[in-house]
């Protein structure tokens, strides 16, 4: 993330700490897509990643008045709450027997009157899904935040929690490892 | 070629850097040479991810509905009520803050307080008491600190009047029961201090001759009051103060 952008929000997460609900919006504008694609890539309904973003900027908000900018920019420390929600989603999912696909298409009112398209982005979405489901964990997490995500390596390692040294290892053994896969499907 | 130095996986960041920049993969390749081959299914990868992206992009709808929805959840929320309430929650985190950071220095502070006064306390202390091993401590680092022979010999004469003292001390506090450890201590500051001033003999015979004498004089009024004192004490406690005091120099 640029320096310029860094200062916006470290100005903007300061209005907001004060209790500033609109500078707060500002920061979700900013960062919600790159949260959403973390989730998408890691879920398979779209509709789950929609709660569970509105979700990571509701724990984002409640954590704000402890939130000091000690080197985690904000993207990252979003991202943190972003696998924190993910885990406490798929226990979720694990105790109330998750609902089948077709079943979540069918209460989903897009679903009922999806155009081409949608079921083209759908069909997109669940062949990089089926890609990254066959990553190591670590791989698929390191490739979704560097290259979905958009965050450079030391964003990454501190998401990680690992070195940047380890992030820029386990990328390199992930993209080969993502080209074997693609290669094998050619 | 394979990429399993650092090195070459710094090669790889930039290259990926100059990719997310938007240069192109024959580009990036031909500035690499050495490393194309190796470099290309690396940065295909890359870009077949990043080709990903749309795919995984939220419809701007949802980006308007839910950035509405959670203004309007957090006005809700940050009522008059809920706003004191955050801005205690974050008023509190930078006082715990300083509130640990007091602790931490009053706790310093007090436990500095109360070496301070245990150690003031230990040097009125006499042999048998709780804290006399402090007493004897300081004694024993300031020897351990003495290169000069002098000046050791100096602290060994001190410490052997202070014994003098204590036993003086012990003798009208009538606590007999200390006397042998008070003796016996008596007795080791003395041969120290005798040991001492022969190392200072062999360099110097006129200054041990004279602080062999100020010994003496020093010791000798102690010593008289000692066996004035040694009159109160029990038969059985008294021989072994009295050859102890024999073998004070007087």
């Amino acid at each position: 993330m640029p320096d310029w952008q860094e200062a916006e929000d470290s100005q903007l997460l300061g209005q907001a700490q004060k209790g500033e609900v609109d500078a707060f919006g500002k920061l979700y504008q900013r960062h919600a897509s790159r949260i959403f694609r973390f989730l998408a890539a890691h879920l398979d309904a779209p509709q789950d990643a929609e709660d569970l973003t509105a979700d990571v900027f509701f724990r984002a908000w409640r954590a704000l008045p402890s939130y000091h900018d000690r080197g985690v920019p904000f993207p990252a420390f979003l991202l943190r709450i972003a696998r924190n929600a993910l885990v406490d989603h798929y226990r979720r999912s694990a105790v109330l027997n998750s609902q089948p696909l077709d079943d979540v298409a069918e209460s989903h009112p897009e679903a009922r009157t999806e155009p081409a398209e949608i079921i083209l982005t759908r069909m997109e979405h669940q062949h990089l899904r089926h890609v990254l489901d066959q990553l190591r964990p670590d791989y698929r997490t390191v490739l979704v935040l560097r290259f979905l995500s958009e965050l450079s390596p030391e964003e990454t390692s501190l998401v990680m929690r690992r070195s940047v040294g380890a992030v820029r290892v386990l990328q390199y053994r992930a993209l080969a490892a993502l080209r074997g896969l693609l290669a094998s499907e050619d | 070629m394979r990429f399993t130095t650092p090195s070459k996986e710094k090669v790889l960041q930039a290259a990926l850097q100059a990719l997310s920049q938007g240069d192109s993969l024959d580009e990036i390749l031909e500035r690499y040479p050495a490393h194309a081959e190796s470099l290309r299914p690396h940065l295909q990868s890359a870009q077949w991810l990043a080709q990903q992206r749309p795919t995984l992009e939220p419809s701007p709808a949802f980006i308007q509905a839910s950035h509405q929805r959670l203004l309007a959840d957090l006005r809700r929320r940050a009522s008059p009520r809920m706003r004191f309430w955050r801005r205690f929650q974050q008023g509190w985190g930078y006082f715990s803050r300083g509130f640990q950071a007091a602790v931490i220095a009053v706790f310093i502070l007090a436990l500095f307080h109360v070496s301070a006064q245990v150690l003031f306390a230990a040097r009125t202390a006499l042999p048998g008491d709780l804290l006399y091993s402090l007493k004897l401590f300081p004694e024993q680092l300031q020897l351990a600190f003495t290169l000069d022979p002098i000046q050791d010999a100096r602290l060994n004469i001190l410490h052997a009047q202070t014994r003098t003292l204590e036993l003086q001390e012990l003798l009208f506090e009538g606590r007999y029961e200390n006397l042998p450890q008070g003796v016996n201590l008596f007795q080791k500051e003395l041969s120290r201090a005798q040991v001492s001033l022969l190392r200072v003999e062999r360099t110097d015979p006129q200054l041990a001759h004279l602080m062999h004498y100020d010994m003496q004089q020093t010791l000798r009024d102690q010593v008289f009051i000692l066996s004035l004192l040694m009159e109160s004490i029990p038969r059985g406690l008294r021989a072994g103060l009295e050859q102890a005091l024999l073998a004070a120099p007087h």
